[in-house]
This record gives structure tokens, C-alpha cells and sequence, in this order.
């Protein structure tokens, strides 16, 4: 079965992108063909793949019109490096989109009835979300099998997840989906060896506070391994590469494709 | 100012999740036994052994109107096809079972004589019972608004353990304060039990803020109307009818209600509407005193009736006293 995934954050600049174009680099390497979809207004996927500003009739905003008959506007993602990774970008155009689809029939369901009608033979699906809660996030929770969540170990970061977790419970419910989505996982992205990023993290000075590790115990949400905050990281990004291929050798590409088997194992 | 602590950021998102959880596991089980036709762990049951859900007073009910109509065409589909779906039971001290999802299929059975009935025995507690009951009415289809709100709310009551004769407006208030509380940040209410209303209604698709305005009017019935409702004597719909006519005339309907199709009690309420009249001690509705000048006078202008006053001298004179009359009640009226 196809395996959508819907990478989600309350807050922005929490790696979100970062992690969609290492994850479709990653499953890319395991075999696996891989369909981005840059769901952000800001359409930093099209920067991070290092692909150009497409024209509002080439985004993701002709899939999520009624008239959108299966031709997906899709752009290879580094084609001399990789084969069957494809991006549907996303842009300014999205934000009215998102308006727009608050009128549609089935408007919260357009994706996930778009891609039944006419499917995408890729095996896994990534759908870059934007920075906030918003229309474009229940869109991509319809349409997704599970999601993953990221987030930088900030107080407030760590209060806007709360918030997203409780949106996530309760739309995934009010939407009816089936098969339920759940969370696959928390990742934890740009730590900065300091006291706030210690105590979220659960390795601060004072052994009884609540880290996010007892939260997400408590919640059942697995936590993948932290990823350090580091320049090359976002060098890559800026450079519209995947850290695999911008820098094979950091470690950090080991966690990645960690996630990326986890995605493909998943049932 | 401290930082805020994490368990208290993720109170909301936990209780959210675990009501997910909950609520999507007890519809796991219900689906369970939709879809499975005599696999599993099922027995066939005398149906003369099964008898309604009994709990004590003051817990709640579930659901407890069902539709002649529907009633008939469950019962043809159970004479061609017999019951696709297994009903939830749980076993009695006294050697029984109650029904706890299925209530309907089993009444079939029972009407058209069929003998067993297969069924999943499953040891529920009271609550458990009433739980599980609730949440497959929601689920169930063709359920009524007023039904679905009635079983939420139901549901709530057991979940915040709010009984006794005042629970119904407990239950309201305290919504209310929640509703509050969640737009303002103040209240007479803690975040926890927010937290919980919050879920549990987010868990069936609906928000605090919406449930309140939309749903909770619904059931600002007048209490006898409510009570037929909730006692299977009144359909839902019927009630809403009902509770558009004055007071006075509820008690008359809701007995005209009770087993009247919806077009029946509407024909019976447009009568009232017409007459606008008031009901007797008889109970038999008297028109009004403008309808009954009206209708005299619609009669006598017709032009056959005026012939024949005209033609005829006392009737004519008493015409003219009518004349003389209505000229000095408009003069009175200045």
C-alpha cells in the first residue's frame, strides 16, 4: 500500500522541509519511489530541492481544483543524482488555496479524494506542511496514513506541539478517517547543547522535571534520535541538496535513513 | 515567572489522545461485530432469555425511540435474510442477558417469533454497559440530532459522574462554564474537566464552543416532551413539532404524538393553529371569538344567504341591529 506522510509542526523553522527532501533522498536510496509535496505557502521545497519558482498553474493548487482531471504537475527532484523522486511544489499561490477550499464540497477531503481518483504510482508520499495550523494541514491529515512531527526543543515550540498534538486527536477523529492516522514519531531537530534544550530533552540539571520523553512515553508517540543543531544542515538546504548528497559523510544522514526504514517497514 | 511545565502544556493534547484512543477502540469492538457474520466468539441465544439494558435510576439510558417504520422494514429483512449483524449482550445475575448494542434486532426477533438470536456475551459493569450503549447510538445511522446530543451528553454525565434528579442541568451548566472558560480563561470550573469535555466532544466531531450554541438548545424542551422522548413514547421529531405550540397544548399532543406519524400530529396541530382557539375542560378545542365572527360572516355575505335575508323581514331587521352594533363598537374604537 502507498504510504502518505504528512511531516507536521506548529512552529516554523523547526525542519520540517529539511526532513521531507532527507526523507524522500533517503527512501530514494532504499528503492523506494518517492512523490514530494510542498503543502507551505513559502515554498521552501522548491528552494530545498533546488528546483525554480513555478508558475501558479504548475503548483499543487491545480490538484486541489475540482476541475483537476490526474495530470500532477510534478518536477524531478535532483535528476543526475537520484532516479523517481518527484516534487508537486507548493507556493504563494497556496494561500489562496487554502481560502478557497474552505467553500469546496469536500473541501477538507480534496487531496485524499484527488489522489484516490486518480493515483500516483509512488510508493510513499510526503507532504511538507506549513509552519501553522491551517486549512492546508487538515487537507494533507485527510489525505495521510501517518504523520511525523518535528520540533526544535524550545518552551515554546514545545507549547505549540501540545497544541498540534490536541488538533491532531481531535481532527483525525471529526474527519472520520479511515484507516485512523496516527503520529509515527517526534523528531527532534536543531538541539542546542543549552539549559532549555537539555531540559525538554530530559538531560538537564534537575533529574525530576518532565521531559518531552516522559510526554510522548505517556502519549505513546515514539521520539527519533535528536538531531543537532549544525551549519551543514542548513547549507544543504540553501544549496537545494539533500544532506546525503551535500555531505555524505555527517552522521546525521544515519538518523535520516533510520526514519526513511521506518516509514518502509511501516504496516 | 517560572517556566510553565510540560505536563501542564500537554494536558489538553493528552486527554485528547486518550479519549481518541478510547472512543476509537469501543467503535473498533462495535465494528467488530458488524462485520463478522457468525465467526468469532458468537452464540445463538433464546431471544425469550433477553430482556432491555436495566440500570439503576439515575444512571441515564440509552437510547430508547425506535421507528415503527424502520422496525417493519428490519423485521422483513430479518424474515428473507436473518440478523447479518451479532447484538452485544452482557449476562444478568439472574441467569439473563440485557441488550447493550442491538436492541432493535433483538425486538425483531421477538415480534416475528424467531426463536435464538446470535449474539456476543460479554461481562459489562454498569457503567461499561451504558458506555458502550451510548457510543454505539451515536454511531448508529439515522440517529436524530436530539438523540445524538441526548447520548453525549449521557455519555459526559458518566465520564464526570454527575447523577442525582438535577444532573440534566448540571450537565448544562457546566458545559456552559466550559464554554466560558475556554473563551475567556476564567470560570468556576479546572482545566482537567476542559480538558475533558473538550475531548470527548472533539472525539464525536464536534466543538465545545458550537455543541453548546446548537446542540444544547435542542434539549430545552419542555420536560414532558423530553420525557416521552427519552421514554421511547415520542419520536424526535414530533417532539420538535410539539415544542413549537403553546404549553397548554402539550400534554393533548404529546398523546396525539405518541405512535402518529409526523404528517398525522401536523394535520392535528394546524387544526390548533386555525382555531388559535382555547381547549376546554373537555379537552375538545373551541375556536376563537374573532374565527367564529368570521366564519358567521363568511356565510351570511355569501350571496345566496343575503337573498334570502333580504327576503325576509326579521332576519333583515336583525342584520340591521349587527349593522348598528359593529358601527358603534368602530365608534368606541374611536
Amino acid at each position: 500500500m502507498q504510504k502518505r506522510i504528512s511531516i507536521m509542526s506548529n512552529s516554523g523553522g523547526v525542519g520540517k522541509t529539511t526532513l521531507a527532501v532527507n526523507l524522500a533522498y533517503q527512501l530514494s536510496r532504499l528503492g523506494k519511489t518517492v512523490a514530494l509535496f510542498g503543502c507551505d505557502p513559502n515554498g521552501s521545497l522548491t528552494l530545498f530541492c533546488g528546483l525554480d519558482d513555478p508558475p501558479d498553474d504548475q503548483t499543487l493548487d491545480v490538484v486541489l481544483r475540482p476541475d483537476f482531471k490526474g495530470s500532477y504537475p510534478l518536477f524531478p527532484a535532483w535528476p543526475d543524482r537520484v532516479k523517481d523522486v518527484d516534487c508537486c511544489l507548493g507556493g504563494l499561490v497556496l494561500s489562496k488555496t487554502a481560502i478557497r477550499l474552505v467553500n469546496e464540497t469536500r473541501g477538507e477531503y480534496l487531496l485524499a479524494d484527488k489522489l484516490e481518483d486518480y493515483p500516483l504510482p509512488h510508493d510513499v508520499l510526503i507532504f511538507d506542511c506549513p509552519g501553522t495550523i491551517e486549512q492546508l494541514h487538515t487537507i494533507a491529515l485527510a489525505a495521510s496514513t501517518p504523520a511525523i512531527l518535528t520540533i526544535k526543543p524550545e518552551d515554546k515550540d514545545v507549547d505549540a506541539l501540545a497544541k498540534l498534538i490536541e488538533w491532531f486527536y481531535e481532527k483525525r477523529d471529526a474527519l472520520r478517517l479511515k484507516p485512523t492516522p496516527e503520529i509515527l514519531g517526534l523528531v527532534p531537530n536543531g538541539f542546542k547543547d543549552r539549559a532549555m534544550h537539555r531540559d525538554n530533552l530530559g538531560t538537564g540539571s534537575d533529574p525530576k522535571r518532565v521531559s518531552l520523553y516522559d510526554i510522548m512515553d505517556h502519549l505513546g508517540i515514539n521520539v527519533f534520535p535528536v538531531i543537532k543543531d549544525q551549519a551543514h544542515i542548513a547549507n544543504a538546504g540553501a544549496n537545494g541538496l539533500p544532506l546525503g548528497i551535500f555531505r555524505p559523510g555527517e552522521g546525521v544522514n544515519a538518523i535520516y535513513t533510520q526514519i526513511a526504514k521506518t516509514i518502509s517497514e511501516e504496516n | 515567572m517560572p517556566r510553565r511545565d510540560l505536563n501542564q502544556m500537554f494536558a489538553p493534547a493528552t486527554a485528547a489522545a486518550e479519549k481518541s484512543e478510547e472512543i476509537a477502540s469501543l467503535k473498533a469492538e462495535i465494528e467488530a461485530l458488524k462485520t463478522q457474520n457468525g465467526q468469532g466468539d458468537f452464540q445463538e441465544i433464546p431471544v425469550n432469555e433477553i430482556t432491555s439494558l436495566r440500570l439503576p435510576e439515575g444512571m441515564g439510558q440509552p437510547r430508547k425511540y425506535f421507528d415503527p417504520v424502520k422496525l417493519e422494514q428490519l423485521k422483513d429483512s430479518i424474515e428473507k435474510h436473518g440478523v447479518l449483524e451479532p447484538i452485544l449482550v452482557r449476562p444478568t445475575s439472574d441467569g439473563k442477558y440485557e441488550t447493550v448494542s442491538g436492541e432493535r434486532r433483538w425486538r425483531c426477533c421477538k415480534e416475528i417469533g424467531k426463536p435464538t438470536i446470535l449474539a456476543s456475551i460479554k461481562p459489562l459493569n454498569n457503567t461499561d454497559a451504558l458506555e458502550v450503549a451510548l457510543i454505539a447510538t451515536i454511531h448508529s445511522e439515522g440517529v436524530s440530532t436530539i438523540e445524538e446530543t441526548d447520548s453525549v451528553l449521557s455519555l459526559m454525565k458518566l465520564y464526570l459522574n454527575i447523577r442525582g434528579d438535577q444532573r440534566d442541568k448540571k450537565i448544562k451548566t457546566l458545559l456552559e462554564s466550559a464554554k466560558n472558560f475556554q473563551q475567556t480563561g476564567y470560570g468556576d470550573i479546572d482545566q482537567e474537566t476542559v480538558d475533558l469535555v473538550e475531548a470527548t466532544l472533539g472525539s464525536f466531531g464536534f466543538k465545545l464552543g458550537s455543541f453548546v450554541s446548537n446542540r444544547l438548545p435542542l434539549l430545552d424542551m419542555a420536560e414532558p416532551i423530553l420525557e416521552a422522548v427519552r421514554t421511547g413514547d415520542l419520536s424526535p421529531t414530533n417532539a420538535l413539532l410539539i415544542n413549537r405550540i403553546p404549553e397548554e397544548y402539550h400534554q393533548d399532543l404529546i398523546q396525539v404524538g405518541a405512535g402518529a406519524t409526523k404528517k398525522e400530529l401536523r394535520q392535528r396541530i394546524s387544526e390548533i393553529k386555525n382555531s388559535s382557539g382555547s381547549i376546554n375542560n373537555s379537552g375538545i378545542i373551541e375556536p376563537s371569538l374573532r374565527d367564529r365572527v368570521h366564519e358567521q360572516y363568511r356565510v351570511v355575505r355569501q350571496k345566496a344567504t343575503w337573498q334570502k335575508i333580504h327576503g325576509n323581514p326579521k332576519l333583515k331587521k336583525k342584520m340591521e341591529r349587527v349593522d348598528t352594533l359593529l358601527k358603534e363598537i368602530l365608534l368606541d374604537l374611536g
